[in-house]
């Protein structure tokens, strides 16, 4: 049995910090490990990082984290996955890793994913350049995840992922910017591999609970929706 | 003084996503009659109140019915078992 505890969408900045740290006193009695959603900072600086690692750092359980569009805005990726790492919060792109645990052994894959939509209303990598870039971004990436998803060799497989691999989760989102929230194609990734759970962060307005057409378990863990530090989730 | 019209209601989403003060993406914005409303969640009333401001002082004359909340960010009760 291995407790998973997940929140996306923290937004830090000096302004709030040590705004979740009295919920996070009592972690390790909690949850095995933490994953976060994406969206850790407000403008993805290196000083909005070091706020998240001053907050999310030493807690006493693995932290592992993917980045969230915000996180990309200021053009400082690199930079804010230094200063992450340096406060070791594992930092997934594309990528997995195995955590050995008491309770068996946990493999995570991450990616922050990408817009296009969901079936029947999705773009396509057609017509002009900027369009096509958009939705290979997409594809590519999905691809990719799918792999790391696959490769994963554990007791429970979860995808983490920033943008939502279903649109079940967006439900109160308007569903004229769906497209802007998450892809079908990171749902295709999810069911590909024997994936346990599917974490995921972005849509602030979005509802908790959905199931990608594969029967996978999607959770929609931004804070807004959540409600509370981070969710807790059993697998046993 | 402003004018409430689509084009107003535009332009403070695109700023209150745009604007380096605020970044947030999950604030709702709509009209009924002559009342903008916002809605959704920050993580401060500091935050809150920034955007409330903001608005104001950047579209003089628009009423501000603000609904915006603090978000919560208690310690969870319960536990969900995937299985
Ligand atoms: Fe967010
Ligand atoms: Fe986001």
């Amino acid at each position: 049995m291995i407790r998973v505890a997940a929140v996306g969408d923290v937004h830090m900045d000096a302004d709030v910090l040590g705004r979740y740290r009295p919920a996070l006193e009592h972690l390790p009695s909690k949850a095995d490990v933490l994953l976060l959603a994406g969206d850790l900072t407000r403008h993805g600086t290196t000083e909005e990082a070091e706020c998240v690692a001053r907050e999310f750092a030493d807690l006493g359980v693995p932290v592992i984290t993917v980045l969230g569009n915000h996180d990309y805005h200021s053009d400082q990726v690199e930079g804010v996955v230094k200063v992450l790492k340096n406060a070791g919060i594992q930092v997934l792109e594309c990528a997995g890793t195995v955590l050995e645990l008491p309770g068996g052994r946990l493999g995570v894959a991450g990616t922050k994913g990408f817009g296009g939509g969901f079936a029947g209303r999705c773009a396509s990598e057609f017509g002009e350049p900027e369009m096509k870039a958009f939705v290979r971004h997409t594809r590519q990436t999905a691809e990719r995840f799918g792999q790391a998803l696959r490769s994963l060799e554990a007791d429970w497989v979860i995808a983490l992922t920033h943008y939502a691999p279903v649109p079940d989760t967006l439900l109160g989102e308007p569903p004229e910017i769906y497209p802007f929230l998450g892809s079908y194609q990171l749902g295709q990734a999810i069911d590909s591999a024997p994936t346990a759970l599917a974490i995921h962060g972005h849509a602030h307005c979005g509802t908790e609970r959905g199931t990608t057409p594969g029967g996978v378990r999607v959770r929609n863990v931004a804070q807004p929706v959540i409600r509370q530090a981070y969710s807790v989730f059993q697998l046993s | 003084m402003t004018r409430l019209d689509e084009y107003t209601e535009s332009q403070i989403q695109t700023m209150l996503t745009e604007d380096p003060s605020v970044a947030e993406q999950g604030i709702s914005v709509s009209r009924r009659e002559n009342t903008l409303i916002l809605s959704g969640e920050v993580l401060s009333a500091e935050r809150r109140e920034h955007i409330k401001q903001l608005v104001a002082s950047r579209f003089p004359g628009v009423n501000i019915r603000c609904e915006i909340a603090v978000s919560r960010t208690g310690e969870p009760e319960d536990v969900e078992e995937v299985s």
